[in-house]
């Protein structure tokens, strides 16, 4: 079974009475645990795209499986329940739940699973990204690398079967970009999990295994898979 | 997804955020101490009006007639209440014959018993209990009437043929006001001794009461129901604590309503600060609702974590208000007391704390579900584009539901406090009347902005200026919040001032403070004369006339006793009238039918009136000084 299968997605706006396409026919598929950069300048298209093939979008037309599943016949809420089974999200600028503590974060996407124990789980992917003594700090506690740990935490807490980067290492500094890469490539192993990167790093992207080029919302150039 | 988890998430939530909704909660611990306080108070007025109300007329039931009972009806009327008291009753001159001094007085033979509520005040304190338990063998006598001849205990009355010693000063009795005492002062001997007054004979001007105590609990209307046509067929008037009570509660009818109003419109201030704060607060929690989306949670999970958490603030803040409430209610006989007919006993009143609490959910609930429903159609796309904007084109239906649960919740609440529909539905239009035409301002105040922007302005100024319509922005709310709040106030400040006016009006310099009843027509001379040494000014005099009705509509008393179906009570056919008449109106009177009447040109206007008395002379009259 592909992980997830893209045919023929458009996306088109509606603006001051006109019409703007922002994604034009893209079609792609990956097979589970490959690792996946779509690359390209502002407002290519390559976060849209994201968008659509993580369910937090609704195409114009085309559609998007996700494990087998046609996410485009899905209401919201249904969708939502696909993204607590089987996606994972990692965003630039890290979306942690404010109120809450980092263990907490952590403990969200199992708690919506309605799993038992799961502070242990939480504490010991906290222990994972180095940052098992700061489970009870809140997110404006914690530095930027730091809150993308717990980020990266979080979204391996509930054992996708695929994870959505967006410009992870965007708001780090080189160094600590580093770091937080060689975690989240570690991690994305370890778990078996197909990774969707977005970013304009060509050196991030450079580390997957297949690298697709966007421009003007449109498919620019495809390489095929590398083993990395 | 357990019940519990939404619980903790909403505690979670509520962490960084407790001053935002600090400013939630005040909204409805004000109005429900507003609602509670007020409410509380009227409970208590009420109460106490019931319980002086009984002590105002002596007893549950007082009948009276004008002539001695039927005794065809007497058998079913001693069967009534657990015991009883007769009274007689009448104007009759009264000496005493140590100062020499004779006076008008109301003569008052009263049976043992009376009063069952309330008791005599009395000097020496122990003749008032004598005199209740038929033990007393002399007559009681109104302090001003002492006062007025400086007599005193121990001397003695003449009523009649009857001389009898004082045994006692009545300093107050039950059913008795110290006006009423000025006016009639009264005389109180034992019902066995009236025969030796030898005043009643046939045509004597008698009122027979009876006085009824009932047993506890007893609906004394419902008793005496079946007897009503039968007590009215014989002039037979009742009077019971309910009546009594309807009397003097109308006496502060205004007071209790805008009481109300002032109750209702701080709730409906406190639904409005609800509302407003609860909005702000969605639209910052909106970047957290995405990535809860994103990670998985429904609409309605979201949605019920801040249902969760308004409710929980709300139903605190409701507790707290009604505590504040009854703490309010200890304070307010006092700032009233010197308005109000009665003396106000306080206690926690557990309806108005039950109403109070029950209404702070409902308006939390309710009033932050209208924002919080916007919770459900978050986009989880907002995580990656922060200025995302859900469609909002497609209606809700339940928000659809909710505003007419809301427009019911005020509906029925102003019908709560009025207890009138028409009021109320004319109150919750004229608020949708309100609403329409502040959003409408908002509306139009954004769209002429945008169109006339004045770009020419300060950068300081256009910036102001342009964040009234750029996206997110909260005009429209803002102007309802802000609108709504200042309408209910000035509703409130307006009626304040109508009421005022009426009271003015009675407290304005033209109004009277010393009235002189009873002038006879031979006595008018000295009176004035009195009064120009005392430069007192008459503001007015005004002629009294003793009547009785001759004919209603051309059909004579005669015809309308015979017909039974007319409707109109014997007792109005029959009774004397003691009327007046002038040639204008005074200030705080209005004609609201007919035409003024004009000086007759013939002594009747119509045949049948020819009998009716058309003197112009008064046999008495009264005069208004300042």
């Amino acid at each position: 079974m592909t992980s997830l299968q893209v045919e023929n997605l458009t996306k088109t706006y509606t603006s001051g009475g006109r019409q703007l396409t922002v994604l034009h026919e893209v079609s792609f598929s990956l097979q589970p645990a490959d690792t996946f950069a779509i690359v390209g300048p502002s407002g290519s298209g390559k976060t849209t795209l994201l968008g659509l093939c993580a369910g937090l979008d609704r195409a114009t037309s085309g559609s998007v499986w996700l494990q087998g599943i046609q996410l485009d016949k899905l209401s919201e809420d249904q969708r939502a329940a696909v993204r607590n089974q089987h996606v994972g999200f990692i965003f630039q600028n890290f979306q942690l739940l404010p109120t809450l503590t980092a263990l907490e974060n952590v403990q969200v996407p199992l708690e919506l699973r309605g799993e038992r124990n799961v502070a242990r789980q939480a504490q010991a992917l906290l222990e994972r990204v180095g940052l098992g003594e700061r489970g009870h700090h809140y997110p404006t506690q914690l530095s930027g690398g730091e809150q993308q740990r717990v980020s990266l935490a979080r979204a391996f807490a509930n054992r996708p079967q695929i994870l959505f980067a967006d410009e992870p290492t965007g708001n780090l500094d080189p160094d600590t970009s580093a770091n937080v890469v060689d975690l989240l490539f570690d991690l994305n192993k370890e778990a078996g999990t197909t990774l969707v990167l977005v970013t304009h790093d060509l050196e991030l992207a450079a580390k997957t295994q297949r690298i697709m080029r966007m421009r003007g919302g449109k498919v620019v150039e495809a390489e095929a898979a590398r083993t990395r | 997804m357990n019940f519990s988890w939404l619980v903790t998430m909403a505690w979670r939530d509520s962490r960084r955020s407790r001053s935002r909704l600090a400013l939630f909660m005040s909204s409805i611990v004000l109005g429900i101490a507003a609602l509670v306080g007020i409410n509380s108070f009227g409970d208590n007025l009420a109460r106490s009006i019931r319980e002086q109300a009984r002590e105002l007329l002596g007893a549950d039931l007082v009948l009276s007639s004008t002539q001695p009972f039927d005794p065809k009806l007497l058998p079913a009327l001693q069967k009534l209440g657990q015991t009883r008291s007769d009274e007689a009753s009448f104007a009759s001159l009264v000496s005493f014959p140590r100062t020499q001094g004779v006076r008008l007085a109301q003569v008052r033979a009263l049976g043992p018993g009376f009063p069952y509520y309330g008791d005599w005040e009395t000097q020496p304190a122990a003749a008032g209990a004598q005199f209740k338990a038929g033990q007393s063998v002399g007559a009681l006598v109104d302090d001003v009437l002492l006062a007025q001849f400086d007599a005193r205990v121990g001397d003695s009355v003449k009523v009649g043929s009857l001389t009898v010693p004082i045994v006692g000063r009545v300093l107050k009795t039950p059913g008795q006001t110290g006006f009423s005492a000025a006016v009639a002062p009264k005389v109180f001997i034992p019902k066995n001794l009236l025969a030796a007054t030898g005043l009643i004979r046939p045509g004597s001007r008698v009122q027979y009461r009876t006085y009824y105590r009932f047993a506890p609990g007893t609906d004394v209307a419902a008793t005496i129901k079946p007897l009503e046509s039968k007590l009215e067929a014989s002039n037979i008037d009742s009077d019971t604590v309910a009546s009594r009570q309807q009397q003097t509660g109308r006496a502060f009818q205004d007071l209790t309503r805008f009481l109300s109003l002032v109750a209702f419109v701080a709730l409906l201030l406190g639904c409005v600060g609800v509302a407003s704060a609860v909005n702000l607060y969605v639209q910052e929690k909106l970047a957290s609702v995405a990535v809860l989306r994103c990670l998985g949670a429904s609409g309605r999970q979201a949605l019920l974590i801040y249902l969760i958490q308004t409710s929980g603030l709300g139903l605190l803040g409701a507790i707290i208000g009604a505590a504040l409430g009854a703490v309010v209610q200890l304070v307010l006989p006092q700032v009233l007391g010197s308005f109000l007919p009665v003396t106000v006993s306080v206690a926690v009143s557990p309806a108005a704390v039950g109403l109070g609490l029950l209404t702070g959910l409902a308006m939390a609930v309710l009033f932050a579900l209208l924002p919080l429903l916007a919770i459900r159609r978050v986009s989880p796309l907002r995580v990656l584009r922060a200025s995302f904007e859900e469609d909002t084109a497609t209606p809700d239906p339940l928000r659809g539901l909710v505003l007419a649960v809301v427009g019911l919740f005020i509906v029925g609440f102003a019908y709560a406090q009025t207890r009138e529909w028409k009021q109320a539905l004319g109150f919750g239009a004229g608020l949708l009347l309100a609403l329409g035409a502040l959003a409408g301002l908002g509306l139009g105040l954004r769209y002429q902005l945008r169109r006339y922007f004045p770009v020419g302005w300060s950068y300081v100024a256009r910036q102001g200026l342009a964040n009234l319509f750029r996206p997110q922005n909260q005009t429209v709310t803002l102007i309802i919040s802000l609108g709504l709040g200042t309408f209910l106030l000035a509703t409130l400040f307006l009626t304040q001032g109508l009421l005022l006016g009426r009271v003015q009006l009675s407290a304005s310099g033209r109004q009277p403070n010393l009235v002189l009843f009873d002038i006879q027509t031979e006595q008018e001379k000295g009176v004035e004369q009195l009064l120009a040494k005392q430069a007192i000014p008459v503001m007015q005099r005004v002629p009294i006339v003793t009547m009785r009705l001759a004919a209603i509509n051309r059909r004579t008393v005669g015809q309308l006793r015979k017909d039974t179906a007319s409707g109109v009570p014997l007792f109005a056919l029959t009774r004397e009238y003691r009327v007046t008449y002038r040639d204008t109106l005074s200030a705080s009177e209005k004609l609201v039918a007919g035409t003024p009447p004009r000086p007759a040109a013939t002594p009747a206007a119509c045949p049948a009136c020819r009998s009716m008395p058309t003197t112009s002379s008064a046999s008495s009259s009264s005069w208004v000084i300042r």
